[in-house]
């Protein structure tokens, strides 16, 4: 597929999105307004390996992101904080079909129109009334919980989460286990993760007491 | 209306001049519109016969003519000259919309660009409606119709002589083999996926690139066990396939140390560009399995 076709066919789908609430951000990200401090994610991840000559595989991951969660972890990772990366919590949107298993949506410069519709309708379908269900704080804690995303970003996120929810006592033994599980570790990640771990010790003794 | 480089007005738009001295795509006159998509002209053909002549390099060295013609909104020209002088080439566009038909035997009428040339120079394509159902992908090509685009009656010559000789048999191996290469190549990944699904794992990113050890590599994809685990894993097809420079470095550093995300597609599968990963297993898996 030419970079011209690529394009003509992504620009495709983020009209389509566009149509159905979604707002473009950067790249094949898409946002969308669902409650107060809360996002719909949509991300367009892509795979051109171990395709046909001029096919791209879209693997689209479902998010859901809590800016209250979200600015937390940027005062406490000492961070700028970013309007809509990452999201708080995310699964690929085939594990949220009926038969959860992975899927993708080929485009190439000959089927490009039956997979966006696919795809958008799977989106609308599913992924949709996916992020609506779950659009509270208590719903991305309970998928927090369920592990929905990657870990090295969840051990930052639960704590938090449960911080806000006002159970800070299980917020402080979210951080205190994974801090453990570290163990000798001296890795870049450990030492962030250490770092935030007393910031956040700090941070919510002074919530308990505040 | 604007002239082109040979003088003479055409109403077709003048897109960015090009150097065609060494250039890697045969002769092609400069505004030679994109993509080919049919949206059809509207309506806006203009009664008006112009002529004109273009010369250029093609990157065997030799110079080439094209001769065009521009009646009632199309525009055509012949180029007699093509990298390795395969023959002529037919090219006509609709003005105001992008319709492209230029003459090879080697590349799928489904394929595009116009005028952009397949491993042994010419490409091939037909007006299509944009909803189009075929399958075929860029190396598949059927048969009758490169036969027919071949025949006497439309292309002869030398050049021909030997297309329809040796020529088009062993252009048709390379494609086939190409073809199944890649296919097997997708159903080998296709099967990675699957093998972990069946495992009880998940598969939560496809090539994210992660940098580590002061190279960046993009693992084919990221996955989470059933124990709840990630990892990354490298799908190698063929009993030969190897590790590149980079992952001969990157792996075991993202393995011993971790890596960190980076780029558009680490964004899209959720993950956060420039937040560390901690040690990471990346397993390189053979496919098929077990090695022949």
């Amino acid at each position: 597929m030419t970079s011209a076709a690529r394009s003509s066919a992504f620009a495709d789908v983020s009209q389509r999105l566009q149509t159905v609430g979604f707002k473009k951000r950067a790249g094949l990200l898409f946002t969308r307004d669902i409650a107060d401090d809360v996002l719909g994610w949509l991300g367009l991840n892509r795979a051109s390996r171990h395709t046909p000559a001029g096919c791209y595989e879209i693997n689209p991951v479902v998010g859901i992101r809590h800016q209250g969660v979200e600015r937390i972890i940027a005062e406490l990772r000492k961070e700028k904080f970013h309007p809509y990366m990452p999201p708080t919590v995310s699964r690929p949107l085939g594990y949220l079909m009926p038969d959860p298993r992975y899927r993708s949506w080929t485009v190439s410069e000959t089927n490009s129109g039956q997979s966006i519709n696919s795809l958008i309708e799977a989106i609308e379908d599913h992924a949709a009334p996916f992020i609506e269900s779950h659009a509270t704080l208590a719903g991305v804690c309970e998928l927090l919980d369920d592990k929905m995303g990657f870990d090295h970003q969840l051990v930052y996120r639960r704590p938090v989460a449960w911080l806000l929810a006002g159970d800070i006592p299980r917020a402080l033994r979210l951080v205190a286990t994974a801090e453990e599980a570290l163990g000798g570790r001296s890795d870049a990640a450990a030492l962030e993760f250490r770092s935030f771990a007393a910031e956040f010790q700090r941070y919510a003794g002074v919530s308990h007491t505040g | 209306m604007r002239a082109d480089s040979a003088g003479a007005a055409c109403p077709v738009p003048k897109a960015k001049r090009r150097n065609h001295a060494g250039a890697s795509r045969p002769l092609t006159p400069a505004w030679a519109p994109p993509r080919t998509r049919w949206r059809g002209a509207a309506g806006r053909h203009r009664l008006l016969a112009l002529v004109w002549v273009s010369r250029g390099v093609s990157d065997d060295g030799g110079h080439a003519m094209s001769v065009g013609c521009c009646f009632a909104g199309v525009s055509f020209w012949i180029s007699p000259g093509f990298v390795n002088s395969y023959g002529p080439v037919l090219v006509c566009r609709v003005n105001g919309g992008s319709c492209c038909c230029n003459l090879s035997p080697w590349r799928s009428p489904m394929s595009s660009p116009a005028l952009s040339p397949g491993p042994t120079g010419l490409a091939v394509c037909q007006p299509q409606p944009l909803a189009n159902s075929g399958s075929a992908g860029q190396t598949g090509q059927p048969d009758g119709q490169d036969r027919v685009l071949s025949g006497r009656n439309v292309w002869d010559g030398l050049l021909a002589e030997r297309l329809r000789g040796p020529g088009w048999p062993e252009a048709k191996t390379v494609s086939d083999e190409t073809a199944g290469q890649l296919e097997k190549s997708q159903d080998q990944a296709d099967r990675a996926t699957q093998n972990i699904s069946t495992a009880g794992g998940r598969v939560i990113g496809r090539e994210v690139t992660v940098e580590a050890a002061g190279v960046r590599t993009k693992p084919d994809l990221y996955v989470e066990f059933s124990d709840g685990a990630t990892g990354f894993i490298e799908v190698k097809t063929g009993p030969t396939a190897s590790l590149t420079p980079n992952q001969s470095v990157g792996y075991p550093a993202i393995r011993s140390t971790g890596g960190v995300p980076v780029g558009d597609n680490a964004a899209m599968a959720g993950l956060t560009p420039g937040v560390p990963i901690g040690p990471t297993p990346v397993t390189v898996v053979h496919q098929p399995w077990p090695l022949p």
